[in-house]
């Protein structure tokens, strides 16, 4: 009998499509304070076929600052075979526009809070059962709470309202999954500085060195205390040949974190470039004393350790300006409004500036 | 996908004549990057550095199979992290793909299901 099989299937699909299950995201609707929120101004671009990956990250970008169409995206996020768009590769290609991409913590709040400061929020729906799926970029505009509805920019919609609630379920087919795509001196609202800064790495570690520098630079004003986003800006220093700044932002790494092995081989190697190899040595040596360093670190400092013992054999005389001796204390301002927030590290013992 | 061991092993030696040529900033100016420094567990560089080439060239493969044009591969491949990279190896196949209001799945469904019905196929018998 295979018509039972058949009309099964279909009464399945159809009660996935219509199920009324209880909602569990965000607060009650009489708990909610009334939000009305629509970001007008946002450029929509109707979708082609199969391309509302490209039409929703062009969106976005045009948002932040990005003068781009849909169709000159397309031959970096579409993959025929799969007639769609992954996440990632949207991620990549904002990455390559020298924006920030931020994902969002998994959460209805989080998704309106960045409403509210002015960015829209890029989403994955699946718009079907979660059995045969069918995935959907969307970029949400606006939310009201007197109506209960979200408002998006949608395949060929320029304004499309959706009730809250199967907006939700939608999204939570697709793991609540939401992007905001930000220009490198803006924060997302609500930032969580890990999260923000591991993001910025991936700008770093894919060549968008500019980008990475000027988002590592927003990050260590709004958190003087985040030792990874000096890391980050010596690192970008380096790459950028800016061989003193870099050392600078990597002496701020160790007077907040004065056991970063990695930090200690970074500015190593902007001490080598600079051609202060004593002062180069003498905190390579000072890191492989670490006992909490990991393999890989290690290796890298062996290495660093090596290239700076054949440059001093070879080196001609040092510049004036090398610091005499391994503190990670004296820290170089680069910037007068860089060094915000010294908090409990020690003066600056003299040093050579 | 499925890779044969031969295969495998062709490529590996392969990667490692690239493995002291080809590799991204940080290893050839021996800064330790960002995310590696953040990364909980930071592996042998080696190895990792072994194991990002050959997920590049296994998502490389992926991407010509699903109709990337050559010319563009190396730019998608350039602006992925070792993480993405790790992952669309492992499950490229698998991973949403947004596509928006037309997908091929729910239109081959509604084909198959009118199939179906009119007893021209007999694939459902067995749910």
């Amino acid at each position: 009998m295979p018509r039972i099989g058949v009309w099964l299937a279909a009464a399945l699909l159809l009660a996935g499509c219509a199920s009324q299950q209880p909602l569990t995201e965000g607060p009650g609707p009489e708990d909610r304070t009334p939000v009305e929120t629509e970001l007008v101004s946002t450029p929509f671009h109707p979708q082609q076929d199969y391309q509302c990956g490209p039409a929703a990250l062009a969106t976005v970008l045009n948002a932040a600052g990005v003068e781009i169409m849909p169709e000159a995206l397309t031959p970096d996020v579409y993959l025929p075979g799969r007639r769609g768009s992954l996440q990632t590769e949207l991620i990549a290609a904002a990455r390559q526009h020298g924006r920030v991409p931020y994902q969002l913590t998994p959460e209805v709040e989080a998704l309106i809070r960045q409403l509210q400061a002015g960015h829209p929020v890029l989403v994955l729906q699946n718009l079907s059962i979660a059995a045969l799926p069918r995935w959907h970029y969307a970029v949400v505009i606006g939310y009201s709470s007197s109506n209960d509805q979200f408002i998006l920019r949608s395949g060929t919609e320029r304004r499309k309202r959706m009730d809250r609630n199967l907006f939700l379920r939608t999204w939570r087919r697709a793991d609540h999954w939401a992007l905001v795509v930000l220009p490198p001196e803006r924060l997302p609202a609500d930032p969580d500085p890990e999260r923000y800064i591991q993001s910025v790495a991936g700008l770093e570690a894919t060549g968008q060195i500019e980008a990475a520098r000027r988002a590592y630079r927003t990050a260590s004003r709004h958190w003087p205390d985040a030792s990874a986003a000096w890391y980050g800006l010596g690192n970008t220093h380096y790459l950028s040949d800016e061989f003193a700044a870099a050392e600078s932002a990597y002496r701020k790494v160790l007077a907040l974190d004065p056991d970063n092995a990695a930090a200690h081989n970074n500015l190593a190697r902007a001490l080598l470039a600079r051609g202060c190899t004593d002062a180069a040595m003498e905190t390579v040596r000072a890191a492989l004393e670490l006992t909490d360093t990991t393999p890989a670190i290690r290796r890298a400092l062996e290495a660093t350790r090596r290239e700076i013992a054949a440059a001093a054999t070879s080196a001609p005389p040092e510049p004036a300006d090398c610091p005499s001796g391994f503190r990670p204390d004296t820290a170089i301002p680069d910037r007068p409004h860089s060094v915000p927030g010294e908090g409990g590290a020690p003066p600056a013992s003299g040093g050579s500036r | 996908m499925h890779t044969s061991p031969w295969k495998r092993a062709g490529i590996f030696v392969l990667m490692l004549n690239f493995v002291f040529a080809t590799f991204p900033a940080a290893a050839q100016t021996g800064l330790v990057g960002t995310g590696e420094m953040l990364a909980a567990e930071s592996r042998a560089l080696h190895l990792a550095e072994i194991q990002a080439t050959l997920n590049r060239d296994e998502v490389r493969t992926q991407m010509l199979k699903l109709g990337v044009s050559p010319e563009r591969v190396e730019g998608r491949l350039g602006a992925l992290t070792d993480a993405e990279l790790q992952r669309l190896a492992a499950r490229i196949n698998q991973m949403p793909a947004g596509a928006g209001v037309i997908e091929v799945v729910g239109i081959v469904f509604v084909v198959l299901l009118i199939l179906e019905l009119l007893d021209i196929t007999d694939i459902f018998t067995g749910i």
